[in-house]
C-alpha cells in the first residue's frame, strides 16, 4: 500500500479525491496540485470555469458527480487561468461517499496543435497568393501576345499601304498627274502614321522600364497652348470645328516637359476633334490654384460614359479589344497618363462636364520631383550627347 | 461580244483607307467594277443590297464586324453564297487561317498586295477571263 502511494505521487497524471455534493477535496495527487496551482486545500467546485466560448467543453457539477470521461476539457486553476485537460470522474468510495478526477494537462499539447492549424491556414493562403500570382502571370503573358499581335498588325497596315502605293508609282500604274499626286501623299502620310506608331511603341517600352529622360522648364503655359492650337488649326478646319482659347492668367507658368506635353495634349486634342461633331467647338481653357495649374480640354461630342473612363487610360484593355479593333495602338492615352504624373501631374475626365468629353492635365506650379528632371529641354530629333557617360 | 464590255462587280471590305484606295485602284486597272466598304457591317449591307458579285476581297480586322463575320454571312445567304471570296491580311493566326479554310475561302493573302500577286491569283481564280490593263 505504501508503494501505491508512492506511484501517485510520482505520476504523471492528476489524482483528486473529493467528496460528493460539497466538492470538498480530501486527497490531490503533487501533478494535481502543480497544475491547478493548488497549494492549500481547496474545493473541485472552484474549477468551473464560466462557459464563455461556444466550442469549448467546460467542468460542470454534472460531470464531477457523475461517472464520466472527456477527451477536452476546460478547468479554471486557482489562479483564474484556464488549463485544458483530458479528464475522468468516477465514484471513489461508497463508504466515504467520494468521487475520484483523474486528469491529463493538455494545455500545451492544444496551444500546439492551434499554433499548427495556423500555420496550416498560412500556408494555405500562401498556396493560393502564389497560384493567384501565377494567374496574373499567364493573363501578363496572354496580354504580351496580344500585343504583339496587335501592333504587328498596326506596324503592317501603313506599311502595306506604302509598299503598295509606292509599287503603283513605280509601275506607272497612274491614271493621272492629280492621281500620282495623291498616291505620293499617301505614302508620305502612312510613313508619318508608321512613325507615330513606332514612338508610341517605344515610349510604350521605355515607360514600362522606367527609362522616359524628362526636361522640365519653368515655362509660361500660353506660348505653349498658342503653338499648339496654331498647328490643330488645319485638322480642326476640315471639320469646321472652332478651337477657343481662354487662359485666365496670360503669364502663368508653370513646371513641365515641353515636347512630352504637347505629346500629351495633341494625344487628348486629335481626340476631342476625331470625335467632335462637325461645326462644333473644342474649348482649350487655363486656370490655376495655389499649387497647379490646370489645362482643360473640352469638347462637344458623346462625351465618355463614367464606367469607360479607366478602361481608357488603361492599356490593358486596349489590348484585349482587339478584335473589335479601332485604329491605332491605343497606347496614346495610357502613354499620356503616365507622362503626365511623372511630370508631377495629373491627367483625368472630368465627369461633372456634361457637355462633351473633359480631360484635365494638371502641372505642379512648384519643382517637386527630383533636381535631375530640370534641365534644359532638347532640341527636338537630337540626342542629347551629355546623356552618355 | 457586248456581255464582256459589262464590268463585272467587286466588292472590297477594307477599313484602312489608304490600303483600300489602292486595291480598288488595282482593281480598276484591271478592268473590274469596285464597291468598296468601309468595315464588315457595311459590306454585309452592300452584299444584302445586291449579291452579284463576281469576287470578294476583304480584310480580316476591321471594326463593327471584321472580314471573318462577313465571310460567315456571306456563305450563310440564298444568293451567290459560294462567290469567290479572298482574304487579305496583315494578320496570320492559326484559328483565322482555320475558320478562312473551314468557310471555303479561296485564298489567304498577307499584305501588302502588289499588283503581280493580286493579277496572279485572279487569273488562277478566273482562267478564261481575259485580262487587259484598263487604260
Amino acid at each position: 500500500m505504501e508503494n501505491f502511494q508512492a506511484i501517485i505521487d510520482r505520476a504523471n497524471l492528476g489524482l483528486i479525491i473529493y467528496k460528493n455534493v460539497s466538492g470538498e477535496v480530501t486527497y490531490a495527487n503533487p501533478y494535481a496540485r502543480e497544475c491547478l496551482l493548488a497549494q492549500n486545500d481547496f474545493n473541485v467546485l472552484s474549477l468551473i470555469a464560466e462557459a464563455k466560448r461556444p466550442n469549448v467543453k467546460y467542468l460542470n457539477k454534472d460531470l464531477l458527480f457523475n461517472e464520466s470521461f472527456s477527451a477536452e476539457l476546460c478547468l479554471k486553476k486557482i489562479d483564474g487561468q484556464f488549463l485544458y485537460a483530458e479528464l475522468g470522474t468516477m465514484p471513489a468510495s461508497q463508504e466515504d461517499d467520494t468521487y475520484a478526477l483523474i486528469f491529463k494537462d493538455i494545455t500545451h499539447q492544444l496551444k500546439l496543435r492551434r499554433d499548427l492549424l495556423v500555420k496550416q491556414d498560412e500556408i494555405a493562403k500562401t498556396y493560393d497568393d502564389l497560384l493567384r500570382q501565377n494567374e496574373q502571370l499567364k493573363e501578363l503573358d496572354k496580354a504580351k501576345d496580344r500585343f504583339i499581335a496587335l501592333i504587328s498588325h498596326e506596324l503592317r497596315t501603313p506599311l502595306s499601304a506604302m509598299i503598295a502605293t509606292s509599287e503603283v508609282l513605280k509601275m506607272d500604274l497612274v491614271d493621272s498627274e492629280e492621281q500620282r499626286k495623291e498616291f505620293n501623299d499617301t505614302v508620305y502620310e502612312q510613313g508619318q502614321y508608321l512613325l507615330e506608331i513606332v514612338n508610341d511603341i517605344l515610349d510604350f517600352a521605355k515607360i514600362r522600364a522606367g527609362k522616359i529622360d524628362l526636361y522640365i522648364e519653368n515655362d509660361p503655359i500660353k506660348d505653349f497652348v498658342d503653338k499648339l492650337v496654331t498647328q490643330f488649326s488645319k485638322f480642326a478646319e476640315d471639320k469646321k470645328i472652332n478651337l477657343k482659347v481662354n487662359i485666365e492668367n496670360e503669364t502663368a507658368t508653370c513646371y513641365f516637359d515641353e515636347k512630352r506635353l504637347r505629346q500629351i495634349v495633341s494625344n487628348v486634342l486629335s481626340n476631342a476633334i476625331k470625335f467632335s461633331p462637325r461645326e462644333s467647338t473644342i474649348y482649350i481653357e487655363v486656370q490655376e490654384d495655389e499649387s497647379s495649374l490646370f489645362l482643360m480640354i473640352k469638347d462637344e461630342g458623346d462625351g465618355i460614359p463614367a464606367d469607360k473612363t479607366d478602361a481608357i487610360f488603361d492599356e490593358f484593355v486596349t489590348l484585349e479589344n482587339i478584335n473589335s479593333h479601332q485604329k491605332g495602338t491605343g497606347l496614346g492615352m495610357p502613354i499620356s497618363k503616365t507622362l503626365s504624373e511623372l511630370m508631377g501631374g495629373k491627367l483625368r475626365i472630368d465627369l461633372t462636364y456634361t457637355d462633351g468629353a473633359c480631360f484635365v492635365i494638371s502641372l505642379p506650379k512648384t519643382k517637386i520631383l527630383d533636381a535631375e528632371v530640370y534641365r534644359p529641354k532638347q532640341t527636338d530629333g537630337e540626342i542629347d550627347l551629355d546623356l552618355i557617360a | 461580244m457586248s456581255s464582256e464590255e459589262i464590268k463585272e462587280r467587286v466588292l472590297v471590305a477594307e477599313d484602312s483607307a489608304p490600303n483600300r484606295n489602292i486595291l480598288c485602284h488595282l482593281l480598276k486597272k484591271l478592268g473590274y467594277e469596285v464597291i468598296e466598304a468601309e468595315d464588315g457591317a457595311i459590306a454585309i449591307e452592300e452584299f444584302q443590297k445586291d449579291p452579284n458579285f463576281c469576287l470578294i476581297i476583304s480584310d480580316i480586322m476591321m471594326p463593327e464586324k471584321n472580314g471573318l463575320d462577313f465571310l460567315e454571312f456571306v456563305r450563310s445567304q440564298e444568293h451567290n453564297a459560294d462567290v469567290p471570296f479572298l482574304l487579305v491580311t496583315a494578320v496570320a493566326e492559326k484559328e483565322y487561317i482555320v475558320r478562312a479554310k473551314e468557310n471555303k475561302v479561296q485564298g489567304y493573302m498577307l499584305k501588302p498586295i502588289s499588283f503581280d500577286k493580286l493579277s496572279a491569283k485572279l487569273k488562277a481564280l478566273f482562267p478564261d477571263k481575259k485580262f487587259d490593263l484598263a487604260s
